[in-house]
């Protein structure tokens, strides 16, 4: 009943399919693992024949690659056996066990959200799984939408939006002009992202984009009505009907460390080889720590390559690697400089302004002086079924806190799928 | 001279120490309260679900927690934090003869002790407990005054009452031992520096037995592990806590209720058991309970856990607490060995040490303290562990 691979990789992205492929190339077997329903992870997400082009190339060699894909596959324990790890997981009404010599580690990132009030109405959403909305086939029949939050995403979100028949109202970036002109630089070292920028602009001509602005709270009755902006000094009220407010993205590092390697919510620790600090479980992409596509490509292959026990960095391949790692690498340190969050952001949730969506827990009811686990003691903050994913980071950001680990099942899971068959 | 010189030390934030503390500040002491963790509750309270009844085998456990049950059922009337009281009552069911016999011979002692308990044969069973599986099920017993409440929440009423009523408390600061002058403690000393008293309320759950070395006395407590999880919570459909003792392959007893809200909270005890202090969760036990809470409930499966994790019964031999002031250490009282039970029994314990302090004990107390006195013998067992 249990199958037995050389390889696991866990998440079904950029990272993770470029680890598969590579770890197959090199004649191991592996099965890839991943809670959507088709691959391509949160970037491309696309409908089913409606391959994005940039993911063309690497979804061609997975489909020829000999490689066991599980969809809609959620891993809720992971077990050390002792040079192998045994991984159980959800499918649908299935349970399935599999047991692996290696484990790659490649579960993405997920947005982050900053409470503000008003931010937990219905017609406000993260401009990431509004993009996936979008994605899925939302429309917008001319309805009014604001943009908000920082980063990058913002502006393909807002092309999304427009193509959808939404009226996007201005894209509001919280970083200021000043460091916005920090993306220059990098945009002229990487010419097809200074093409992407420059189709990404057309499509959203006529779209006022202004830096240093940024949401401060947004009305509604039953759903959004409006919303109260301000770069620190003015403050406008726009009348409109959905709010998209991402506020950049943190990476998916639970399972890592719940399974004991080195590293924080921002990011798992690795070696040259994207080894963790644990013997045989590898990591790549956006878990290391944010960085894009090209990090998870490079870290995906470097990975695969490594788990196979094939990795050679002195290789021209290897070379290569090596060097696009480096690249994208210090392209996401500097995004992440240009894209840093202001502190103004900080005081903007009210007493009564939810903090906890899960458990209903105000930001009133927090004492600034507890540490994450009094918190957690008293309020039941991170107590819901996100398990801290989406309110942890909001109480790092606001509180300082250190996040609790997630626990077995490290995905929620049905009672019934956690009987273990009769050995 | 000291800058404080206090009436009382309590060693232990926890399900215990908080409530004794509280109790002996509402005697007029002053009180110090000291914990190695962060905050109240970070030992063992927080890994406990909940469950609080009086349906034990030992008289003293049964009138201490029917004394605790009061404190927990009237704390929202009496002080206006809602600590999520349900009362549910507990159900014990059987369905071999083996548990019928326990089960029954039990009811004498219990309601010798005062207890409010009854034998539901099948038919009355299935009819408390709907969805109860029907299939070789003789009956059970059903002590319709216990409940639940959350142990976190409690403790933090304990706590915010015991700060209100004038309790110091120092967390981040282990003791690291008792001091003593002739036969008579003066003080502990912490790995911050050190605090005089002429008491110390040993209520330091899991970790009492090191606590009591370090001031030359012996306390037979051993943490064994046992591993509890949690469910999304669903519309009300089971009422007690349900118990189910018989004894499987790799575990002894489980037991789930509802909470007031909603949550289904479970636990089960890992036979042989684990002994230690190790409270990382495993990937053993949650397939297992699983699969009994699912035998004995079919309609459980399609309720989602959220998480599992691990806590420590402080155990002793004979499966009771051991209560009461040390013959050979004046001014040493021992709050320890709750095996468990520290939440149902924490309040309970805390008033009888706060009467033992202030020399106000009542008859029942002096039976309860020589039943429970350090000095016995650890000969019995206590059935319903």
């Amino acid at each position: 009943m249990v199958e037995h691979v050389d390889v696991a990789v866990v998440g079904g992205g950029p990272a993770g399919i470029s680890a598969a492929v590579a770890s197959a190339a090199a004649g191991k077997r592996v099965c890839l693992l991943d809670e959507g329903s088709r691959p391509g992870g949160q970037i491309w997400r696309h409908r089913l024949g409606q391959v994005p082009d940039e993911a063309q190339s690497l979804l061609t060699k997975l489909d020829a690659a000999a490689v066991k894909v599980l969809f809609r596959a959620s891993v809720f324990d992971v077990e050390d056996r002792q040079g192998s790890w045994r991984l159980t997981l959800s499918q649908g009404e299935r349970r399935v066990a599999i047991t692996a010599e290696k484990l790659v580690l490649a579960c993405g990132a997920r947005e982050r959200f900053l409470p503000f009030p008003g931010w937990t109405l219905p017609g406000v959403m993260g401009a990431g799984g509004g993009q996936a909305f979008l994605k899925e086939g939302l429309e917008l029949h001319g309805e009014r939408v604001l943009v908000a939050g920082t980063g990058p995403l913002l502006l393909p979100v807002a092309a999304s939006v427009g193509k959808a028949g939404g009226r996007v109202l201005a894209i509001l970036e919280q970083t200021p002009w000043r460091r916005v002109l920090g993306m220059l630089p990098v945009l002229l070292a990487h010419p097809s992202k200074a093409l992407q920028a420059a189709q990404l602009g057309r499509s959203l001509f006529g779209v006022p984009y202004r830096p240093g602005w940024w949401v401060q709270e947004a009305y509604g009755k039953d759903f959004l009505e409006a919303v109260r902006l301000t770069d620190g000094q003015r403050e406008e009220v726009l009348e409109c009907r959905w709010l998209f407010c991402g506020f950049g993205l943190v990476p998916n590092g639970e399972l890592g460390v719940a399974l004991g390697c080195a590293g924080t919510h921002a990011g798992l620790q690795v070696n040259k080889a994207q080894e963790s600090s644990v013997n045989g479980i590898f990591a790549a992409g956006e878990l290391c720590g944010v960085a894009g596509v090209d990090a998870a490509l490079a870290e995906g292959a470097i990975a695969g390559l490594a788990a196979a026990g094939v990795w050679d960095a002195a290789s021209v391949e290897g070379h290569r690697l090596v060097k696009a790692r480096a690249r994208a690498r210090s392209t996401g340190r500097q995004l992440e400089r240009i894209f840093a969050l202001r502190p103004e952001l900080r005081g903007l949730p009210r007493p009564e302004t939810i903090i906890c969506r899960c458990e209903d827990v105000p930001y009133g009811a927090i004492d600034p002086s507890w540490g994450s686990r009094e918190t957690k003691l008293c309020t039941r903050a991170g107590m819901g079924p996100c398990q801290g994913r989406v309110c942890g980071p909001i109480l790092i950001y606001q509180f300082g806190h250190t996040p609790d680990t997630v626990r077995i099942p490290y995905k929620t899971t049905p009672v019934g799928q956690l009987i273990a068959e009769e050995p | 001279m000291a800058a404080s010189i206090y009436d009382v030390i309590v060693v232990g934030a926890g399900s215990v120490g908080t409530p004794a503390a509280m109790y002996l500040a509402e005697k007029g002491l002053k009180v110090l309260c000291l914990d190695q963790f962060s905050s109240p509750g970070q030992g063992s309270n927080k890994a406990a679900i909940g469950g609080l009844r009086a349906t034990h085998s030992a008289p003293a456990k049964i009138k201490l927690c029917l004394d605790s049950i009061k404190t927990f059922s009237t704390w929202k009337e009496k002080h206006g934090f809602d600590i999520e009281w349900f009362q549910g009552g507990y159900v014990f069911v059987a369905y071999r003869a083996e548990e019928v016999k326990v089960l029954q011979d039990l009811l004498v002692i219990q309601k010798q002790a005062g207890l409010n308990i009854e034998w539901y044969d099948k038919d009355a069973l299935l009819k408390l407990v709907p969805g109860l599986s029907a299939e070789g099920l003789i009956g059970g017993t059903f002590s319709p005054e216990d409940g639940s409440a959350s142990p976190m929440l409690s403790n933090c009423a304990f706590h915010k009452r015991a700060v209100e009523l004038g309790v110091a408390f120092r967390f981040n600061e282990r003791v690291t031992s008792i001091m003593r002058r002739k036969g008579v403690v003066v003080g502990v000393r912490t790995d911050k520096g050190g605090h005089a008293t002429g008491c110390v309320v040993n209520a330091a759950g899991a970790w009492a037995k090191a606590l009591a070395q370090s001031g030359g006395q012996d306390a037979p407590v051993n943490p064994d592990c046992h591993e509890a999880g949690i469910t999304e919570p669903a519309a009300r459909f089971l009422n007690p806590m349900l118990v189910d003792i018989r004894r499987e392959p790799g575990s002894a007893n489980y037991y789930f209720h509802q909470s007031a809200i909603g949550q289904v909270l479970f636990c089960i005890t890992p036979d042989p058991p684990i002994i230690g202090s190790d409270r990382r969760e495993t990937s053993s036990y949650l397939p297992m309970v699983a699969r009994r809470m699912v035998g004995l409930m079919p309609k459980l499966t399609n309720l989602k856990v959220r998480r599992t994790w691990r806590g420590l019964y402080p155990n002793t031999p004979d499966g009771s607490p051991i209560v009461g002031r040390s013959k050979t250490l004046e001014g040493y009282i021992n709050a320890v060995g709750m095996c468990g039970q520290g939440y149902m029994l924490g309040p309970g314990v805390g008033a009888l040490v706060a009467r033992l302090v202030t020399n106000t004990l009542t008859k029942d107390d002096e039976e309860i303290l020589h039943e429970l006195r350090p000095d016995r013998e650890f000969a019995g067992t206590e059935a319903l562990k």
